[in-house]
């Protein structure tokens, strides 16, 4: 048997083929590792902060039963995109100082696929801050104020209750459900409200000192001017005040004829017993977010019958059957307002995107929130480009007999207006 | 707008008055403990608000006034206050160089044990007692003064002269000793252990009366109670530690200060005041309105 001799340039060829096929398979390799489509994804997370302890305690749980109850319906219905959705959230106490390392936690270590926004425009502006950082973004079916639709809309920040900027109807910055109440405000002379009552010269404005507060303080003065009101009491409440008396002298020594409150939900009840134990009380009394739950009129957790006639904002018709309203009420019989509807409305928006998407990836799913149309318990929904909702159309209604009456814009409904007529 | 500064004034001062009778019952117990044990009980605020809780139950379920439900609720409070002394602050508080550093974690510990508790069996949600007479009001020259906040008033006056008069007694007497020197005391006899939960028990009865009367007068909350024990440190600061006379008239003092400064600043700065008297007070009469100095255990 011969030994056959291979010269060294055909060993080296022979080396460089080799290195050449290697090579190339290994570039074939990664481009379709890169090309191929992803694993099926066997759970969707969803992230955020609520207000577990702490003063607005008894709201955040509220939102975290709607959020939950959502999260169920979805799962019983076979998850999205046959993905299971699971929820991640964390107590922030309604301290602004915690709500920026929570979010950082959520997107860095817990990896969540969605987040949706703490309680309330103050606590929202620096998760915002956050997920904009990280490229992510959010879904409201609550929270929203200009500031932080004009920096975050479209891109970071997407809310169901946020109605565009309106320079045609209000000359006015109008702030988003205001836009029904300032018009109510705005058109007094229309009210279909019961004989005996003037027309209210003077008024009284309570707003909270944070953003959207402020940014409401600052729409009803020029109201006012043109309305021949005089504004009699205008307090910035601060976001850690719990005791009223001090305004509610204010408010007993001036005697207006209307009160405009606009408050966190859960700052609206002792409000209203403070009032009464001062024996105060006005004509009309607005306290915009006191139609968030019906807990309003249980007098254990509320303020019962002192409620009664209370002008209100921040509910769910009895009217509306959108989305899984129907379903959400069948779970939560006292969820009326966007407390339990919040967050319910919410995954309602990411279960319909992500399979409009076909895809948790977060650029399909910003498309499909900017380009479709989706309904949710509280509204349907069409995102603008600053994703403020194009249908959103907010009423105004009044707790009569524990349950609010629709009673503007006049041409939805022609209930009659009520003045305030608590037990004394 | 003219405001008539009479009415303004009498209106605020009423109301710092009714509002600061709460403050003064709370420091009043709080006084007690500090004054014979020389410990901080940060859980004071949310043993007094358990105890308004537990009276918010007892006339949920079986209709019974809050004020006679405190029969049942106190020696209930009693024994809770013997458990966490006996079992929680004593085995703590055993080194004298770290008592008042040990007392503050552990009962600190405590109180969120507490607060937990409560969202647990009531929930977070707000809460409030609705009575026959929750909005009796009475006007009276221009002041409207609400019933329950009348009864709040009584109440204070009348543990404040129940504890002055409780201090003249044998058993003041010896806790007044205990409170000037132990060691001494129990040289002399005096059964220190003893007297020590007899004092906290009695200063937790009385934190459950103020969280009684709290839940009467205020909607409430279970993180309420670390707002009040706050409250309560700084009145017994501003009134002189352990002094009776001092947590009386100091929380008077802090509520008129508050209902004045958020009527002329705004509510925002109601709380700014506490902080502020805090500061004033230990910076240029560290001792309080009626303290004394007193020495800490070596």
């Amino acid at each position: 048997m011969s030994q056959e001799k291979v010269s060294r340039r055909s060993y080296v060829k022979y080396v460089g083929g080799v290195v050449a096929v290697a090579v190339v398979g290994a570039a074939a390799y990664g481009v379709y590792e890169a090309t191929k489509p992803p694993p099926a994804k066997k759970e969707i997370v969803v992230g955020c902060s609520l207000p577990l302890t702490g003063v607005a305690a008894g709201d955040g749980a509220k939102f975290q039963r709607g959020l939950q109850t959502a999260v169920d319906m979805v799962n019983e219905e076979g998850g999205i995109l046959g993905a299971k959705l699971r929820t991640i959230v964390y107590d922030d106490g309604f301290d602004e100082s915690k709500i920026a390392p929570l979010y950082e936690t959520l997107i860095t270590k817990d990896n969540v696929d969605f987040l949706l926004p703490p309680y309330g425009a103050p606590m929202s502006f620096p998760a915002l801050a956050v997920c904009e950082k990280y490229g992510k973004f959010m879904i409201s079916g609550y929270v929203g104020a200009f500031e932080i639709m004009d920096k975050f809309g479209g891109e970071t920040y997407f809310a169901a209750t946020m109605s565009g900027k309106d320079d045609t109807e209000f000359p006015y910055y109008t702030t988003w459900y205001y836009k029904a109440l300032s018009d109510f405000v705005w058109n007094f002379d229309k009210w279909n409200y019961k004989s005996g009552f003037a027309k209210p010269t003077k008024i009284a404005v309570l707003n909270e000192n944070q953003f959207w507060g402020i940014e409401t303080h600052k729409l009803w003065r020029p109201i006012a001017e043109q309305q021949g009101w005089d504004i009699v009491v205008d307090e910035l409440v601060g976001m850690a005040q719990m005791d009223f008396a001090d305004v509610i002298t204010k408010i007993k020594l001036a005697k207006p004829d209307l009160i405009l409150c606009e408050f966190f939900f859960f700052r609206c009840i002792p409000f209203i017993k403070q009032m009464h134990e001062l024996g105060v009380t006005a004509p009309f009394v607005a306290m915009s977010e006191s139609g968030m739950s019906l807990d309003w009129t249980d007098p254990a957790k509320g303020v019962g019958d002192l409620g009664n006639g209370i002008i209100t904002f921040a509910y769910i018709p009895s009217t509306y059957h959108g989305g899984r309203v129907d379903y959400l009420r069948t779970k939560i019989p006292e969820a009326c307002g966007l407390l339990e509807a919040g967050h319910f409305a919410a995954i309602e928006m990411i279960k319909q995107a992500v399979t409009k998407a076909g895809s948790v990836d977060t650029d399909a799913v910003k498309k499909a929130l900017l380009t479709e149309k989706f309904e949710t318990c509280i509204t349907p929904v069409k995102f603008d480009d600053k994703g403020a909702n194009t249908l959103w159309k907010p009423i105004v209604g009044q707790w009569i007999n524990n349950k609010v009456e629709n009673v503007w814009p006049r041409d939805i409904t022609a209930k009659p207006i009520y003045p305030y007529s608590p037990p004394m | 707008m003219p405001i008539d500064l009479f009415n303004v004034a009498s209106n605020l001062i009423v109301l710092g008055l009714l509002e600061g009778a709460i403050y003064s019952l709370f420091a009043l117990g709080l006084s007690l403990i500090f004054g014979v044990m020389k410990i901080f009980n940060i859980a004071h605020g949310d043993m007094g608000i358990l105890g308004g809780y537990l009276c918010y139950w007892v006339f949920v379920m079986y209709g019974i006034d809050p004020i006679l439900a405190l029969v049942l609720v106190l020696p209930l409070l009693c024994l809770i206050a013997f458990c966490v002394q006996r079992f929680m602050i004593n085995p703590a508080i055993r080194d004298p160089r770290f008592q008042i550093i040990a007392s503050v974690m552990i009962t600190y510990g405590i109180a969120l044990c507490i607060s937990n508790q409560e969202i647990i069996i009531w929930t977070p949600d707000w809460r409030s007692l609705t009575l026959p007479y929750s909005y009796l009001s009475y006007s009276i020259f221009g002041l409207t003064l609400n019933i329950t906040r009348v009864i709040v008033l009584l109440f204070t006056v009348a543990v404040t002269i129940f504890l002055l008069v409780l201090l003249r007694t044998k058993f003041g007497k010896a806790l007044r000793a205990c409170t000037q020197d132990r060691e001494v005391s129990m040289l002399m006899g005096i059964n220190f252990g003893k007297l020590a939960w007899v004092a906290f028990a009695i200063a937790t009865a009385i934190s459950g009366i103020a969280g009684m009367l709290y839940t009467l007068s205020h909607t409430f909350y279970p993180a309420v109670g670390l707002v009040l024990t706050i409250k309560s440190l700084t009145v017994m600061v501003f009134g002189g530690m352990g002094s009776i006379s001092g947590a009386f008239v100091g929380g008077i003092l802090l509520g008129v200060a508050e209902a004045v400064v958020a009527f002329s600043l705004g509510g925002e700065y109601r709380d700014l005041v506490s902080f502020l008297v805090l500061v004033m007070v230990l910076l240029f009469k560290p001792t309080g309105i009626f303290g004394k100095v007193f020495l800490v255990p070596k």
